[in-house]
């Protein structure tokens, strides 16, 4: 899907790509130059993004301009005979930047450092570690004492934490692999690959309540030095940050974390021009999609989009990304995080700004796209800018529009199902449950959402799951809540409802799950977006389905009713849970299933999409596809689309491709 | 006209269709008229809220302190006031009376007069219940020189105790929500304080508001809009009532942007800043009074909240009821 960048006919940001095997090999070769020197790299590997100031990547825009080559290195640099030629980032430990261990206020360099840095993660130590894209937090991910120390810091109780282990046959100690997973693993990207966990004492530290351990491969030569000196073989690789936050990526900004951590940093003395955070992917039957869009894919997408003018669009608001498609080429930018934060909203500015000036556009030119929701920072960003048009883009519409624009099909009429937590809908309502018929190039109708349901407290409902809860049952019989023996905040938003105080009408199917994890026994807070979705999960995971539930579509909404008091009654009679949960995602999916299945017969389609968090479910999803097996119906997807809401800048440009007309 | 819940929209309003017509320079709680050898602040207030009395007050307590309150903004001490009271025909006599004695206790505790006013009877349905507006003057004590222009960088922000108890005991009062046993309304004079912060501090008090609808977040982004400067607060040093917090959580609101009646906001120097805080201490009621944040230069006048974990987060005005936005 990607182009590669030598055969651009602009000029754009290139990805950030893992070391190649030549590097590789040089590494640890004693007679090599650069034996052993972490910042080794060549014409096919290493950063590019996270370095460039500047267009065309060339030495002078980058920030190595100020290194100056040594005569050795510039020969290789000048010599097209050498595999070094026009090695932008080229240097060797010569002349160019090194790495030291700030330990103490002392500097710690050369064989000494690794060594020291394996004994410190050896010993259950935190340390800071700068990669190509930011900096680190790291500890030894099988010592539950030191990750339940960085849980404490961070203020994350329960989110999981990616870990980097040293190599493909570690990986396979501890998760399930396919041959696509492992070719993704050692893919020049190097997302972090969430996988299927096989080691119950690994999840219960990194990943508690998850089917699933986030993990990756070295990318770089100094993290392959890392585990070469006897660092764990399974380290946890935690951006630097504190939740929401931008990933620290210049050394000035370390002392604060160093001291919270009293630990020590490994620090490179080659600058980073922007932070960018480690892609998140999953492999499910919607493809090897990525939940957070970013390092390895900061690359122009192989699609054009029909435009006289350019257009910039600014995503959503949580997690955003922007698009800027020019001359009919697209560009998408890394994923840049929760605007709620200051930190975030300077970056996203930043990002902005950046995508503008490298690509030449003049903003009085440019159309402007933005969500249709007023309170979203992107939103009242977009506002203020100058462009020639500004359009606002319905949520859930530009969801579906990712998809298609990529598969290069804006034109082809399909049935659109897009599932998330929250969108701006066209009437002021909270969608989140949304089943549209229509085109990106005629438009998408509204054809149906999931039966309305109550969001108490507003985004407080997306906090506390049994909030979402009553949400659903506020309107059920109320000896059926004496018998549940739900506890607070289930009662206490029950008379919030009553009293129609704070309560909006909506449509998310993001609540339902919660509602669902609720019921099940999740009483905790979410304390990171998803948490009960993703435990609810995992506990469908471990039955078998035994039981199916109603939920009827009736043409016009999927009524939720029947099969909360199905779930219910099942419950009573002691079901064990997970029976419930998988019950509950079959019966999802069998009601997905039916809405395409007489949705695509009454217009007469073949396709299908289905967007938005939830589908990031790969139990949901591979329901669904069994549902469908030997229907002609084919649902659209692909690797490079996000369904989270990193997508929603791409269909916003899409949709505004597509539609305005001079 | 969609204005009510005060913050953006109503400033927009107020900015857009009003202070085009009116002799105002500066937006302030009270405008200073002088009188020969004497600065007069001058304020009026008119109040309407639903219920008429809640936990801890009633809309004839409010009337007063409110009014007292502004006064007490423009560093002066409140001497008079005069009322009008519009009244829905039907309203029972006792309700009535109950206002106009819960009025005269506050001038009472408040000490000032309310020397005059005037009342109307309109038709049921063309009005709830009952409004009522108050007008007052106060004499400005010659130390201070209060304006957003004086508010520099390094200055410390003073909030004179918790947040939000007014605004969540409306909303609950309102719905007869007895979620949270303990919150009452803040409703109260804070001229005693003010008058000893004056007293400490004078040199260095520079600016003071108290955040009334739209709460501290309204307030604060109206100084940094004014003074051209940017805030921080820190999340931690702001005092919010556990009941209070609850509700917030369970409704999904930010303490931040919710109405106070009886808490007030100081720019001061740093150098004042001890001093004047010490004095707010001391007046019983003033005990959790703290030094919340600092002034800082920016290009971009905004208001920022920094938390031990958590990050900094963007304090931005209330725009109404704000709308769920979690995905
Ligand atoms: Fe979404
Ligand atoms: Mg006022
Ligand atoms: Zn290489
Ligand atoms: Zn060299």
């Amino acid at each position: 899907m990607t182009t590669p960048y030598r055969t651009m006919t602009i000029f754009t940001f290139l990805p950030d790509t893992a070391i190649c095997d030549d590097c590789l090999k040089e590494l640890f070769d004693p007679e090599s130059k650069r034996y052993l020197y972490p910042y080794i790299g060549c014409p096919n590997c290493g950063p590019r993004y996270a370095l460039m100031k500047n267009v065309p990547f060339e030495r002078q825009n980058t920030t190595m301009a100020d290194w100056e080559m040594c005569p050795s290195c510039k020969e290789e640099y000048e010599n097209p005979q050498n595999r070094r030629y026009h090695a932008e980032l080229n240097c060797c430990p010569q002349c160019g930047p090194n790495y030291y261990l700030f330990e103490n206020g002392q500097r710690v360099e050369g064989e000494e450092m690794f060594r020291r840095v394996a004994e410190l993660l050896n010993a259950g130590e935190t340390l800071l570690v700068k990669n190509n894209g930011g900096y680190h937090l790291v500890c030894d991910a099988f010592n539950g004492k030191a990750v339940q120390v960085m849980r404490n810091k961070l203020g994350r109780p329960r989110k999981a934490f990616a870990i980097m282990v040293k190599d493909l046959e570690a990986a396979k100690e501890i998760v399930h692999l396919s041959e696509k997973e492992e070719e993704i693993l050692l893919s020049k990207r190097r997302p972090i690959l969430l996988a299927k966990s096989k080691n119950e004492e690994l999840s219960s530290i990194v990943a508690p309540n998850n089917t699933d351990i986030g993990l990756m491969v070295p990318y770089t030569g100094l993290q392959h030095l890392l585990f070469h000196f006897g660092a764990p073989r399974y380290i946890v690789m935690t951006s630097a940050n504190y939740p929401g936050e931008p990933t620290i990526h210049k050394d000035d900004q370390l002392t604060g974390l160093m001291e919270d951590f009293q630990c020590a940093a490994l620090i490179g003395e080659r600058e980073i021009e922007r932070s960018v955070d480690d892609t998140v992917l999953k492999v499910t039957k919607l493809g090897a999609v990525p939940f957070r869009r970013s390092r390895g894919y900061n690359n122009l997408l192989d699609i054009a989009l029909p435009s006289s003018r350019p257009i910039l669009t600014v995503g959503a608001d949580l997690k955003s990304t922007i698009t800027l498609v020019k001359d009919q080429k697209v560009v998408m930018s890394h994923h840049l995080g929760d605007m709620t934060k200051y930190g975030t909203q300077l970056k996203f500015e930043r990002t902005v700004k950046d995508y503008l000036a490298i690509h030449g556009v003049d903003l009085s030119e440019t159309i402007i796209g933005y969500d249709l929701h007023p309170e979203y920072f992107t939103t009242k960003f977009a506002q203020t800018l100058e462009g020639c048009q500004h359009v606002a883009v319905q949520h859930h519409k530009a969801h579906l529009a990712s998809i298609l624009a990529v598969k290069n099909k804006l034109s082809e009429r399909v049935v659109g199902i897009v599932f998330d937590g929250a969108g701006f809908g066209e009437d002021g309502e909270i969608w989140g449950g949304e089943i549209f018929v229509g085109s990106v190039q005629e438009g998408f109708t509204r054809h149906g959402h999931l039966r309305k349901a109550s969001l108490i407290g507003g985004d407080a409902a997306a906090t506390y799951p049994l909030q979402a809860l009553a949400g659903f049952i506020g309107d059920f019989d109320k000896d059926l809540f004496e018998r549940l023996q739900l506890p607070d905040p289930f009662p206490k938003a029950l008379k919030i409802k009553e009293k129609n105080i704070r309560t909006f009408p909506t449509t998310s199917v993001g609540r339902l799950y919660d509602a669902v994890a609720a019921l099940l026994g999740f009483h905790l807070d979410n304390s990171f977006e998803g948490e009960a979705a993703i435990a609810l999960e995992y506990l469908a995971s471990q039955s078998k389905v035994e039981e199916v539930y109603t939920f009827p579509w009736t043409g016009e909404e999927l009524d939720y009713r029947p099969l909360f008091e199905e779930m219910i009654q099942s419950k009573l009679k002691d079901q064990s849970p997970s029976v419930i949960a998988r019950g509950f995602h079959r019966s999802l999916a069998q009601a997905v299933v039916d809405v395409i299945q007489s949705l695509c017969e009454e217009y007469d389609t073949n396709y299908a999409v289905l967007s938005g968090g939830v589908f990031h479910n790969s139990l949901l999803v591979s329901d669904i596809f069994d549902l469908l097996e030997g229907s002609k119906i084919e649902i659209l997807y692909d690797d490079e689309v996000p369904l989270g809401d990193n997508c929603i800048s791409l269909g916003q440009a899409a949709i505004l491709s597509a539609t305005i007309i001079e | 006209l969609a204005h009510g819940a005060g913050g953006k929209a109503s400033r927009r309003l107020i900015e857009g269709l009003l202070v085009p017509y009116l002799n105002v320079k500066e937006l302030n709680d009270a405008a200073y008229v002088q009188a020969d050898q004497t600065k007069i602040a001058f304020t009026a207030d008119s109040f309407v809220v639903n219920p008429l009395r809640f936990p801890g007050g009633s809309i004839g307590e409010l009337a007063i302190n409110g009014t007292v309150n502004d006064i007490a903004m423009g560093g002066a001490k409140p001497l008079a006031i005069v009322t009008t009271l519009i009244i829905e025909a039907g309203l029972e006599t006792e309700i009535l009376e109950a206002e106009i004695k819960a009025m005269h206790e506050a001038a009472e505790k408040a000490n000032v007069a309310i020397v005059g006013g005037d009342t109307k009877v309109v038709e049921h349905q063309k009005a709830d219940k009952l409004f009522i507006t108050t007008a007052g003057i106060g004499l400005v004590d010659p130390r201070v020189n209060l304006s957003a222009s004086r508010v520099k960088k390094g200055d410390k922000i003073i909030l004179s105790g918790p947040i939000g108890d007014h605004g969540i005991t409306i909303l609950f009062a309102r719905g007869d929500l007895d979620l949270e046993a303990d919150i009452k309304s803040d409703t109260r004079s804070v001229w005693p304080f003010v008058s000893k912060l004056i007293n400490a501090a004078a040199p260095g008090l520079k600016w003071m508001r108290d955040p009334t609808r739209g709460g501290m977040a309204t307030a604060l982004n109206e100084l940094a809009r004014d003074a051209q400067v940017a805030i921080m607060l820190e999340e931690e040093a702001i005092k919010v009532h556990p009941e209070v917090r609850g509700a917030c959580e369970i409704l999904g609101l930010d303490p931040m942007h919710i109405a106070n009646e009886g808490q007030f906001i100081a720019v001061v120097s740093e150098e004042y800043a001890q001093d004047a805080l010490k004095a707010i201490q001391q007046v019983p009621g003033g005990e959790q009074a703290a030094i919340i944040g600092e002034v800082f230069e920016s290009d971009r006048h905004i208001v920022l909240s920094r938390s031990s974990y958590g990050g900094t987060r963007a304090i931005d005005m209330l725009v109404g009821d704000p709308l769920p936005r979690i995905c």
